[in-house]
């Protein structure tokens, strides 16, 4: 495991500070955003793990990019963390002709999100 | 319907509470009733025994006094017969005879005597008074003769000697029995009392037992279909809302996509009806939150133009394809902003003018604001939605803005007057904020549907006066992630602004076209068109003043060196990192329309 990935530790899985705050600025939203956010993230992390499987990396890009912003933003900084960490990945230089080294650290990175969002799905999932 | 007369009349075999608490009253009160009367009837018969009483001690002394008396006279003629004129004493002694004869009488027809026998030894008594009449009547007859001296003393003999012993016996008797019978009668009465009390009592508990089991269970089962009930609704609302907007949101993109007229009239059908599902759903979960008390009303100072545009804008197309003019006027006297709750205004405005427009087929809908005063010299906002549509007949306007009533849950008319569980909810609303509600309608004149709000102004600082001043500014927010476009949504309407949502770049072109913004929020990666795109094709258009000119400000998660200045090549005024928070949004808002001194849409 890559240091970058062992340090998502230090991120929670659900930022009880924004969720509140959020919550308290949107009480009738909140529920409907987590909603998306847990409907479309499993969405994407579906496409990322069939895009890794047929070596599609700027799809992995795209979509984690997507998972980046909802993530962060509904506080679940895990998974926020973990989908940079993949969409810089999927940016780099070896996207262009990937080989098996470089599509097995893809699967890593990939396989880490879905951990994490594993995570957050559970304490979100209370507020639907 | 065979079900429905199945159900009635099961209903009506099945006894209400209602009718089981009758009875039980009805059974209480015929207890207390019989008890009472018993009381009645004692008490009664103690009165009359009291009035007795008197009239026979009376009759007992009278006989004394008389027979003491003449024993006294006739004691004086028996010594002194020489002086005493024998006529004297017979007229004396035949009054005296009349007398005690008389009261003997009244004494033996009093109704009391009767029951009175073991005290008053009355065979002995009146036989001694009998005897005693008797001498004296026999002295009268022969009173010439020495045998009727001897008949005079006799008389004056057993008279003292047993008559009048006799007769004081009586009396003290007879006031001891008084006495004793007094005391049975209030012991009596007391228990009387006691009895009926207890009796009373046990019937209640006999009554109320079941009922309380009644309403106990009644409330249980209440208590448990609510809580279904807010389970089932809350439910509901997240179920059904999510796939009906994506239903329209869909019908949209086809609807855009496609150049088949056939199919947009069937589109504009589907979005309708999902419109009207969707305005359901929230009646009816507004029904719920008010039947429970779980909603609040907010108390922000808002600005009343603002929110009749709010109101107006997405209806004006519908009126203007019926060929209805919709207009507003707010009085010179009426005050700019109040403080109240503008999304729940909106909801009462919005139901009123649908429904206005929905049920005017020509002329116009005309909404009024103006101030009027309350009975305490308070100030009041009034707002009137004048139609010239088809009117309410009387017997139709009744009830209907009540809940419960039969007519408006399950009247099949409604297209006919208008109405429906949302003017329920409404009038609900506007008495929460602490207004009031009416009609005003004549059949084929048209209908004048009013509220009254109080007029309420402060002078508020902060957030209030933040959402004051952006109320009404819209803004177009291109985001194609469906949770940042929530998120964004909420905080951009928190701070008062209007927002049209696009979910990519070409939507956003798309609502351009339409309306003047004063703000576009562009996100640099998006389906369809992204961001950068978007911003070139906006500020081609607004140099060739197809679209009004709007500053373009960039929300990104993307945080690459260079961005920034991608999207200012782009053609874009601003750029922020995502996530961007509620005092984000407020500083971008401040910096941009502030600045342009507030260009409203």
């Amino acid at each position: 495991m890559t240091p970058e990935l062992s340090n998502l530790s230090s991120f929670p899985a659900m930022d009880s500070a924004t969720v509140e705050q959020t919550r308290q600025i949107l009480p009738d939203r909140f529920s409907l955003i987590v909603q998306f956010y847990l409907k479309d993230t499993e969405q994407a992390i579906n496409e990322i793990n069939t895009a890794v499987t047929t070596k599609n990396i700027k799809a992995v890009n795209a979509n984690a990019h997507k998972i980046k912003s909802s993530a962060n933003q509904v506080g679940a900084l895990k998974v926020g963390e973990a989908a940079k960490l993949l969409e810089h990945k999927a940016k780099a230089t070896e996207a262009e002709n990937p080989d098996d080294n470089y599509l097995s650290q893809i699967r890593n990175y990939a396989d880490a999100l879905s951990s994490a969002f594993a995570e957050s799905a559970v304490l979100y999932k209370k507020f639907l | 319907m065979r079900d429905k007369n199945l159900q009635k009349n099961k209903a009506q075999k099945t006894p209400s509470m209602q009718r089981y608490i009758n009875w039980c009253f009805a059974v209480t009160i015929l207890a207390v009733f019989i008890l009472g009367s018993f009381m009645v009837f004692n008490q009664k018969s103690s009165a009359n025994y009291l009035e007795n009483y008197f009239t026979v001690l009376d009759n007992i002394y009278k006989i004394r006094d008389l027979i003491t008396n003449t024993s006294d006279e006739a004691n004086k003629y028996i010594l002194n017969k020489d002086s005493y004129p024998i006529e004297e004493i017979r007229t004396k002694l035949e009054q005296h005879k009349k007398d005690i004869e008389a009261n003997s009488a009244n004494f033996l027809l009093s109704s009391y005597f009767a029951e009175t026998d073991s005290v008053l030894n009355k065979d002995k008594l009146l036989t001694e008074i009998n005897n005693y009449i008797e001498f004296l009547g026999k002295f009268i007859t022969a009173s010439a003769s020495s045998d009727g001296t001897v008949y005079l003393e006799r008389a004056v003999v057993d008279s003292r000697s047993r008559l009048l012993p006799m007769l004081s016996d009586a009396a003290e008797g007879y006031t001891s029995d008084y006495n004793a019978r007094l005391n049975a009668t209030a012991k009596s009465q007391l228990i009387w009392l006691i009895g009926t009390f207890i009796l009373f009592l046990i019937i209640s508990i006999a009554i109320l037992h079941p009922v309380s089991k009644k309403i106990a269970r009644a409330y249980d089962l209440m208590v448990k279909q609510n809580q279904v009930r807010a389970k089932l609704l809350a439910g509901m609302n997240h179920r059904l809302r999510t796939p009906i907007q994506t239903i329209v949101s869909n019908t949209n993109k086809i609807l855009k996509e496609s150049s088949d007229k056939k199919f947009h009239h069937d589109a504009i059908a589907i979005i309708n009806s999902a419109d009207i599902v969707l305005n359901t759903i929230n009646d009816i979960v507004d029904f719920h939150r008010m039947e429970t008390g779980r909603f609040s009303i907010e108390q922000k100072s808002i600005n009343l133009k603002k929110i009749v545009e709010q109101v107006i804008s997405p209806l004006a197309e519908e009126a203007k394809d019926k060929g209805v003019e919709l207009k507003f006027d707010i009085l010179k006297d009426a005050p700019t902003s109040i403080l109240g709750d503008s999304g729940r205004i909106v909801q009462v405005l919005s139901n009123l003018v649908s429904n206005a427009i929905r049920f005017t087929e020509k002329g116009k809908v005309e909404i009024r604001i103006e101030k009027i005063q309350g009975k305490n010299s308070e100030n009041f906002l009034k707002v009137q939605v004048i139609d010239t549509g088809a009117g309410i007949e009387k017997n139709k306007q009744k009830g209907l803005f009540d809940w419960f009533s039969a007519e408006n849950l399950y009247d099949d008319n409604e297209v006919d007057t208008g109405k429906g569980f949302g003017l329920s909810i409404v009038k609900t609303l506007v008495k929460e904020m602490g207004g009031d509600m009416g009609l005003d309608s004549e059949p084929g004149k048209g209908s004048n549907f009013w509220f009254t709000l109080p007029a309420n102004q402060n002078s508020a600082s902060g957030a209030n006066t933040i959402a004051e001043t952006f109320a009404g500014v819209a803004v177009i927010l291109a985001e194609d992630n469906n949770a940042s476009r929530e998120f964004s949504t909420g905080m951009l309407e928190n701070l008062g602004c209007k927002v049209y949502p696009a979910e990519n770049g070409q939507a956003a072109i798309d609502q351009a076209k339409k309306n003047k913004f004063s703000l576009i929020f562009l996100d640099c990666q998006m389906p369809v068109m992204d961001g950068y795109e978007t911003a070139k094709k906006l500020r081609e258009m607004m140099q060739k003043n197809e679209i009004a000119s709007a500053p373009i400000v960039a929300l990104t998660a993307a945080s690459d060196s260079g961005n920034k200045e991608k999207c200012i090549a782009a053609g874009m005024d601003d750029y922020y990192c995502k996530t961007v928070n509620l005092k984000d949004y407020q500083m971008i808002l401040e910096k941009w329309i502030k600045a342009k001194n507030k260009k409203t849409a």
